[in-house]
């Protein structure tokens, strides 16, 4: 089925020249070290904690409602250090999903009620299905597909995952549309 | 997959008859059929890491038996193991060799390293592993208790195969060899094979195979089986220190039945596969060598060639009514492509296809990258 | 002999080694004491979303596919190499459906191209482990427990006893038990039935099993808490854990419990071999590491003969028992990696042969089973 369309508050949203569309009701703290590479989609109630350390997103990425994007940190002995999170293109992830990851690569779709633990590697072309938690420090081969608590292999993904999630997140993109209600 | 979220709702006839979601079909070229998972030929390319994303030669893979040699899964719950750095003074029960030496510990202190999950908190220490001084590498290994009986056995079934072997060739050579005109040097010299070798020092060739025949035992059977210890009747159970199957089948050569006896598993590699058509033996994908990358050297799917149909609406079916079913068909080639869509008539039966419920026409349509309806 | 060893080594690649047990399936190679992998015999089935079981089939063609997807797990998961042009032992029970073998024949040969295939019966296979001339193997597996003498490696078939009477009959017995003890359905999942089967049960000796059975009051072993996520602990008592193999040691007038069948089987073997038989008695397959299952089974056993209808028609009363050179779980397939390691694969049935004739030899056939001239 082909994606339906949906539909944003016009008046809720920013529209940045990059093509972003940014909910108004998000936290977005640190804002100066967030970089949303354009086409990008955070919705609403959703956290980018830019405080901690830099986030940058790659392009036409949708961070759904209510999720939590947090740069991860590391314990040493002097004391606790954070990594900046980056992510790929063409990302999808899900609602309340928290991602404390330390990369994600591109084409990579996270499901819904998902809890990507500390400094966990997401490479290119990898799915993490709805309600898994990836314990800290995992790295996720391309093509795979995980699921579960703890999150294991369950099979690969088809080699046209780039352009399934290229598909995907551009319809998504062209999907989401503001009405003005007045 | 084809759906990413939801279900398949559209498949595509393979040429083997299987019906698929566009995603796991491929197209060859060189045949120009449609091909599948089922009818085409899964080579391994490459073995690889898939935690430290290390290329790994097969020859090389064959011999640490397709493991990793620097990281581990957790033996209780399969997930990886990270290396833990630990300055070796902060822990008082240090290794005696660094508690020896502590005057010259005490100037530079020595990083030693454990393996520890982070999902289940087990760590190398629960099991008496002493902390390395390397990051990578160098933890003991254990073997399989039973390796030696198993290698005497072997040695022994192929002394047994040989000398089968070496029997029948005899017999074939009396059979023959005698009548033949040809008068072998060993006929002729009454010399041996076994004399000619003893003659020129070598030891004697069947020595080995003899000798393993000679020496093999038998299992010997015993009267006594091992008594179940009195303190199962008696003795409270504890379920953490008792491995489940699972954990126990992960080390298939110790089967540890302890908590206590579990080790560190090597992680298993994986392979990047490349896919080869069964009929014309031309590939349909080849991966990059590189483990990171997710690109391909050759990636004949049917995505980028057959034309993709995707539901854009449909009404439910009622009987004596006319339906409306909104499909949308993408051609992914920048060519011309001519579309039938046929009758129900026209289709080999037990496939209701979608398209069955449009009007027969036929018509050719110059597709562009339809965006839309 | 070395070099030629060595030539064979570079020319012909290491074979694999299969055994796909109901529950377990065992993969690896020749030559090795100890299988790769042992897995569940189940895989991901994608258009089902969720595991299914190799055994669990309708038809040929589902079981056709079943065979190609465990395969493909295995090969490629696992094992890590071309299935093409290597040859494979398949170790199997003599009791293997047709269908199920000659599926997998052609699932090898026409789908994964296996240069050959070395068919080896598991009883076969377990002698050769022990390296006796005679033994009698009792196999408990996951559905059945089969009861097979070998007599200079062939086995006695008319004497072959089979029943009912492996893991699925403890996981029932234990299943109900639990019901009892915590006075509810629990409808637990099999393999949470299993685990319990695994840490917490044992079999107690005979007099213990005879207080049960009478109902005098015994002292139980502990009691054990076991808990399960997302619902409150649940009680395995003492009577659970002790008495949840009893099904394998149950008599009934058909005479048809595990120490029974094993007698029958001696009774039913040329009269010559019976002593040899009960003094090579070899207890193996996963359920046999039950702790506490080889003592129980050897009292029954010793107790038995002298009763009737046994004590009339043997005059044996002493048995003898085998320590296996593997694991329990994984004898025969350890079996399996000695025979092709040890003749090269030479008795295997080549793909072209099976192209030619697109049939296997079996021993229930008159072609193959009676002499030819």
């Amino acid at each position: 089925m082909e994606l339906q369309d949906t539909y944003y508050n016009k008046s809720e949203y920013v529209e940045t020249a990059s093509g972003n569309k940014v909910s108004r009701q998000t936290v977005l703290c640190g804002s100066q070290n967030i970089v949303l590479h354009g086409k990008v989609i955070v919705q609403s109630d959703a956290i980018i904690r830019g405080d901690l350390a830099n986030v940058k997103t790659g392009r036409f990425c949708i961070i759904s409602k209510g999720s939590v994007i947090r740069p991860p940190f590391k314990k040493f002995s002097k004391g606790v250090a954070f990594f900046p999170l980056q992510m790929g293109d063409h990302v999808f992830v899900g609602e309340n999903t928290v991602v404390n990851a330390a990369v994600v690569g591109s084409y990579v779709y996270i499901g819904k009620n998902v809890v990507i633990g500390r400094r966990c590697v997401l490479k290119d072309c990898c799915m993490i299905e709805d309600n898994s938690v990836l314990p800290a420090e995992t790295v996720v081969p391309s093509f795979a597909r995980y699921s579960g608590s703890p999150a294991r292999l369950v099979t690969s993904l088809p080699e046209a995952m780039p352009d399934l999630m290229t598909e995907f997140t551009k319809s998504y993109y062209q999907h989401f549309l503001p009405i003005t209600v007045n | 997959m084809a759906y990413l979220i939801q279900e398949d709702y559209v498949k595509y006839v393979c040429s083997c008859g299987q019906l698929k979601p566009i995603t796991s079909l491929y197209f060859c070229r060189h045949c120009l059929k449609i091909r599948c998972g089922f009818c085409i030929c899964h080579e391994v390319d490459s073995h690889y890491c898939a935690n430290c994303l290390e290329n790994m030669p097969s020859s090389e893979a064959r011999l640490k038996k397709n493991r990793c040699s620097s990281c581990f899964d957790c033996p209780s719950c399969f997930h990886t193991l990270s290396t833990r750095a630990m300055i070796a003074q902060a822990r008082p029960s240090a290794q005696d060799g660094a508690s020896g030496d502590t005057k010259v510990e005490n100037k530079q202190p020595k990083k030693t390293y454990y393996l520890s999950c982070f999902n289940c908190r087990w760590t190398s220490r629960d099991v008496g592993i002493p902390d390395q001084p390397v990051a990578s590498g160098g933890w003991p290994e254990r073997t399989n208790p039973f390796a030696n009986r198993f290698n005497q056995l072997l040695d022994y079934y192929k002394a047994v195969a040989q000398l089968e072997k070496q029997e029948k060739l005899e017999r074939e050579r009396k059979k023959f060899a005698i009548r033949g005109k040809y008068i072998t040097l060993t006929d002729k010299t009454g010399l041996t094979g076994a004399m000619a070798r003893n003659i020129a020092g070598l030891p004697p060739s069947e020595s080995g195979s003899s000798a393993t025949l000679a020496n093999f035992t038998p299992s010997q059977a015993s009267a006594e089986v091992e008594e179940l210890p009195e303190d199962f009747y008696t003795k409270e159970v504890d379920l953490k220190q008792i491995t489940s199957l699972s954990q126990r089948l992960a080390a298939p050569a110790r089967q540890p039945a302890r908590g206590s006896r579990l080790w560190p598993l090597p992680k298993r590699l994986s392979v990047k596969r490349s896919q080869r058509c069964r009929a014309c033996d031309h590939n349909l994908t080849k991966p990059e060598y590189n483990p990171g990358s997710i690109k391909f050297k050759i990636e004949l799917l049917a995505y980028y060639h057959v034309p993709e149909v995707k539901i854009i609406s449909f009404e439910s079916v009622k009987p004596g009514t006319r339906s409306e079913l909104l499909l949308k068909v993408t051609n992914p080639t920048g060519h011309e492509m001519r579309l039938r869509l046929l009758q129900p008539s026209d289709v080999p039966v037990e496939e209701e296809q979608p398209k069955s419920i449009e009007k027969s026409l036929e018509k050719s349509l110059t597709l562009e990258k339809v965006c839309n309806n | 002999m070395a070099l030629y060893e060595g030539i064979a080594l570079i020319q012909e690649k290491q074979a694999v080694v299969l055994d796909l047990g109901t529950d377990y399936t065992k993969f690896g190679f020749t030559g090795e004491a100890a299988p790769r992998c042992i897995i569940r015999s189940e895989f991901w089935c994608p258009s089902e979303r969720r595991y299914k079981r190799v055994h669990d089939y309708k038809t040929a063609e589902e079981l056709y596919d079943n065979f190609v997807h465990m395969l493909h797990l295995l090969y490629f998961r696992h094992v890590l190499v071309n299935p093409k042009e290597r040859k494979v032992v398949v170790v199997e029970s003599l009791l293997t459906p047709t269908l199920f073998r000659e599926t997998l024949a052609k699932v090898l040969f026409t789908h994964y191209e296996v240069s050959g295939v070395m068919w080896a019966d598991s009883p076969r296979l377990c002698a050769l482990i022990l390296g006796t001339p005679e033994a009698l193997i009792v196999s408990i597996g996951a559905r059945e427990a089969e009861v097979t003498a070998v007599v200079h490696a062939s086995v006695v078939l008319h004497a072959i006893q089979a029943q009912p009477l492996g893991a699925h009959a403890i996981h029932q017995e234990l299943s109900k038990l639990l019901d009892e003890d915590n006075k509810t359905e629990l409808k637990l999942p099999e393999q949470i039935i299993e685990d319990i089967k695994v840490k917490t049960c044992f079999v107690g000796n005979r007099e213990r099993a005879v207080q049960w059975a009478t109902g005098n009051p015994l002292m139980p072993a502990k009691s054990v808490q076991y808990p399960l996520s997302g619902r409150a602990a649940i009680t395995v008592s003492g009577r659970t854990r002790e008495l949840a193999a009893e099904p394998l040691f149950a008599r009934d007038n058909e005479l048809a419990s595990l120490p029974d069948i094993i007698l029958q089987c001696i009774i039913q073997c040329p009269i010559d071999s019976r002593r040899a038989l009960a003094q090579n008695i070899f207890v193996t397959g996963g359920t046999a590491t039950i702790p506490g299952l080889k003592a129980r089974l050897a009292h029954e056993l010793r107790y038995l003969v002298t009763q009737p209808p046994y004590c009339d028609r043997l005059s044996i009363r002493e048995f003898r028992f085998h320590k296996s050179g593997a694991h329990d779980n994984s004898a025969a397939w350890a079996g399996g990696a000695l025979a092709g390691a040890a003749d090269g694969g030479a008795r295997a049935l080549a793909r072209d042969v099976y192209a030619r004739t697109a049939r296997l030899r079996d021993w229930p056939c008159l072609l193959d089973n009676t002499r030819r001239h």
